[in-house]
């Protein structure tokens, strides 16, 4: 076995954490066990073997490799892909790694796609030093008991000002957070579908919304009306039905990761790291470790990432443009932000050369990004920092001339909007196609049972009492159930000849019928009682009635007239 | 250059010279002053930063129940750096006995902005407010430090158990040093 050695100290870290001797474990205590274990229990063999892993380049990146590979898939990490990355990352600032060429690499790569949190140093002023990255990662415990579940790294915080962002990303995840993001993504969000399905959807409303147009305006299709119906029924059947199919996929696929991420999220070890050495006062931070909390989770248990589109497309942005993002706002357990102190901390993310995004809370000073603050960082402050880098400190010298503030800035009222703006989700080609297929989809809805009576036609109706008690009037009275889809026509050569719709007459006696007035063009002595009823079928889809359909029922008026009208 | 002075003369030169510039020897007084421990140099320094510490017991309590279960319990521990003292309470990370030796990792919290490279560490009998002993605890990984001491034989054998979730049974006082003991 090439690295005996490290099995050595990790059994020694082990065993001395079942003791009692060491008070964190293996993996959160593991550059100060590393520190004890070389500096007093490594043999001179060991440590011998120790320099030998470190004297070529290529026998480091060997080491990194097998720590990253081999180790961690045996030493029993619990699923977890972040644990080992955790380890080296910790030792190489840690002697002898430290001087290490592949270490420094490790080293470089900590803080890739890490959000920033904007803690001030002075709560007036706003400097680009008060922009730090917070990183998160999630570790396994080694240990039943209920330990304090959040440790912090580089900074002191209240147990409350960890916990709640913990909860939050956890709620986001699997609770009300995520229903949230659902929501959200189904109103607005770029959608997973390959581009062939997304075309073809499109297509598929565009023709829904063609075949409505026509049935709703167009000339009247007669005896094709029937087809029409049908394959506005069908089509819209597929294409919504297939995009409904999609979005509960996606979505149920999203939970089910996400519920596994926050069970992960309650049991682990969630260490935040952030530098500058502070003890934060106050919980702005909040939606930066909440941010944190989630990527740490997507980064340690990858498992299943590959088929939640919501989860990897997030996941991937936040490792490429994380650095980019600030976020501000005091952050609730279920996720909801409160407003904070805003102006410095604006200032603070205009004036640091990386930072092209804000998060904020919804509040009035959010509104608007300042221009770079032209004033030097005051003696008294820096004093009380560390150095900041070279490049940082002649940011603001560059930076402060007359150009105006690139810094956008995403007022969100919850940290499920944070995600949706991070993720890149939004799109408001989306959005229009949302509203399209909304209200073609509530057309055909309301018009169903049009579609339904032009499609299958209710069955023919007889003639019933009551008759019209008046002689001015011609009462056909149907039993239907359905009078919207019939009306009645009368031709005689006594009588006017008139159409009229049946609808259900609330006046005494109430029935279903069509009320005829009767007009006399023929003033001959001719018998009155002459002329023929038709019940014709009324096709209709929404407001718009077509042509008159099948003739499903003749009836003379001599009958008619002599029906009881009681 | 003058190319006949021998090496020997030059460096007999040189050793006299250094001589000269050296300060005086301290005097014996002096010396024994200066190996007696700090607390018995200025007890009433001393005496005041114990109180300090006496007067905590709550702190204590607020700790514990922050960290339930499977944590330490923090050190009540005052910080002097010659200025004004600071309480605060530090965190032992490891401890081990090791035949008479004491090793222990603990991290301070509310550490100053830039924490010094090594503590003089004091161990303080909480019950008696007596010092137990005394040592140089080095920076180390992160914002922990390191010590290493031997134990007075009247504590040995029940330190000899401690695990490191117990209550510890000493306090500390930390004093900004220059560098390890001789």
């Amino acid at each position: 076995m090439v690295f005996l050695w490290f099995w050595s100290f990790w059994h020694w870290s082990m065993e001395s954490f079942r003791q009692g001797a060491v008070l964190r474990g293996p993996l959160d205590g593991v550059a100060g066990n590393w520190d004890e274990w070389y500096h007093h229990e490594a043999s001179a063999d060991e440590r011998q073997a120790v320099e030998h892993a470190g004297a070529s380049e290529a026998a480091q990146e060997e080491f990194v490799e097998w720590i990253l590979c081999t180790w961690s898939s045996e030493a029993n990490l619990k699923g977890n892909q972040d644990a080992a990355r955790h380890v080296l990352q910790q030792l190489a600032l840690l002697p002898p790694f430290a001087s290490w060429p592949a270490m420094r690499r490790v080293r470089e790569r900590a803080r890739d796609g890490a959000i920033s949190a904007v803690v001030l140093a002075d709560p007036h002023t706003g400097q680009d030093t008060d922009v730090r990255p917070v990183t998160a990662r999630l570790l396994p415990q080694w240990t039943d008991k209920t330990s304090s579940a959040v440790q912090t790294e580089g900074f002191e915080a209240d147990a409350a000002d960890v916990e709640v962002p913990r909860a939050a990303a956890a709620s986001v995840l699997a609770g009300s957070g995520f229903a949230y993001l659902s929501l959200l993504w189904l109103a607005a969000g770029r959608r997973s579908h390959p581009a062939a399905a997304r075309y073809l959807l499109r297509a598929g409303w565009l023709g829904i919304g063609g075949l409505v147009a026509w049935m709703l305006w167009g000339p009247d299709p007669g005896a094709q009306l029937r087809w029409f119906a049908l394959s506005l029924l069908l089509l819209w059947l597929a294409v919504a039905g297939f995009s409904l199919a999609l979005l509960v996929r996606e979505i149920s696929r999203a939970r089910r990761i996400g519920k596994t991420w926050a069970g992960r999220l309650k049991d682990d070890l969630l260490l935040l790291q952030m530098p500058g050495r502070l003890r934060v006062k106050g919980g702005s931070a909040g939606l930066a470790f909440c941010l944190a909390a989630i990527g740490a989770a997507a980064r340690a248990y990858p498992a299943g990432l590959s088929r939640s589109w919501i989860w990897r497309n997030l996941q991937d942005r936040m490792t490429a443009d994380g650095a980019t993002w600030a976020a501000t706002g005091v952050i609730t357990s279920d996720g909801f932000l409160q407003p904070v102190a805003l102006e410095p901390k604006i200032q603070a993310c205009v004036a640091h050369s990386s930072i092209q995004r804000l998060i904020t809370p919804r509040q009035r000073a959010a509104s608007r990004a300042p221009e770079a603050d032209p004033r030097p960082i005051p003696p008294e402050i820096v004093r009380l920092r560390p150095a900041p880098q070279p490049e940082l400190r002649r940011a603001p010298a560059v930076g402060y001339a007359a150009e105006a503030s690139s810094l956008r800035i995403r007022r969100c009222r919850h940290v499920a909007e944070a995600v949706f703006s991070i993720g890149g989700f939004a799109s408001w080609a989306q959005v229009a196609t949302n509203v399209v297929a909304l209200a073609l989809s509530a057309s055909v809805i309301a018009a169903l049972p049009d579609l339904r009576y032009i499609i299958v036609p209710p069955a023919a109706p007889a003639v019933v009492p009551p008759s019209s008690p008046s002689p001015y009037f011609l009462w056909v009275s149907l039993d239907t159930p359905h009078p919207e889809y019939f009306q009645v026509v009368l031709e005689s050569p006594i009588w006017a000849n008139r159409r009229a719709n049946v609808a259900e007459r609330n006046g005494a006696p109430a029935s279903v019928r069509a009320e005829i007035r009767l007009t006399r063009v023929e003033k001959s002595e001719r018998v009155l009682d002459q002329g023929t009823v038709y019940i014709e079928r009324r096709p209709r889809f929404l407001s718009r009635s077509y042509a008159p359909g099948e003739r499903v029922g003749r009836y003379s008026f001599s009958y008619l007239s002599r029906l009881p009208d009681e | 250059m003058n190319q006949e002075i021998s090496i020997e003369a030059l460096l007999k030169w040189r050793l006299d010279a250094a001589e000269h510039e050296a300060p005086p020897p301290p005097r014996a007084s002096r010396l024994l002053e200066l190996s007696r421990p700090w607390w018995e140099r200025t007890p009433e320094l001393f005496q005041g930063l114990v109180q300090r510490l006496a007067l905590r017991p709550s702190q204590l309590a607020h700790a514990m129940a922050r960290a339930p279960g499977g944590a330490g319990v923090p050190v009540p521990s005052v910080v002097h750096d010659g200025t004004s003292p600071l309480d605060t309470t530090s965190e032992v990370l490891y401890v081990a006995v090791k035949g008479p030796r004491l090793r222990l990792r603990f991290k301070v919290e509310s550490a100053p902005l830039s924490p010094p490279a090594f503590w003089e560490v004091t161990f303080v009998d909480p019950e008696t407010s007596k010092p137990l002993l005394s040592g140089t605890a080095a920076h180390s990984a992160g914002d922990e430090y390191r010590l290493e001491e031997e134990l007075p034989p009247e504590v040995l054998p029940a330190w000899s158990r401690l695990r490191v979730t117990d209550r510890m049974p000493f306090r500390f006082i930390l004093r900004p040093a220059a560098g390890p003991a001789a």
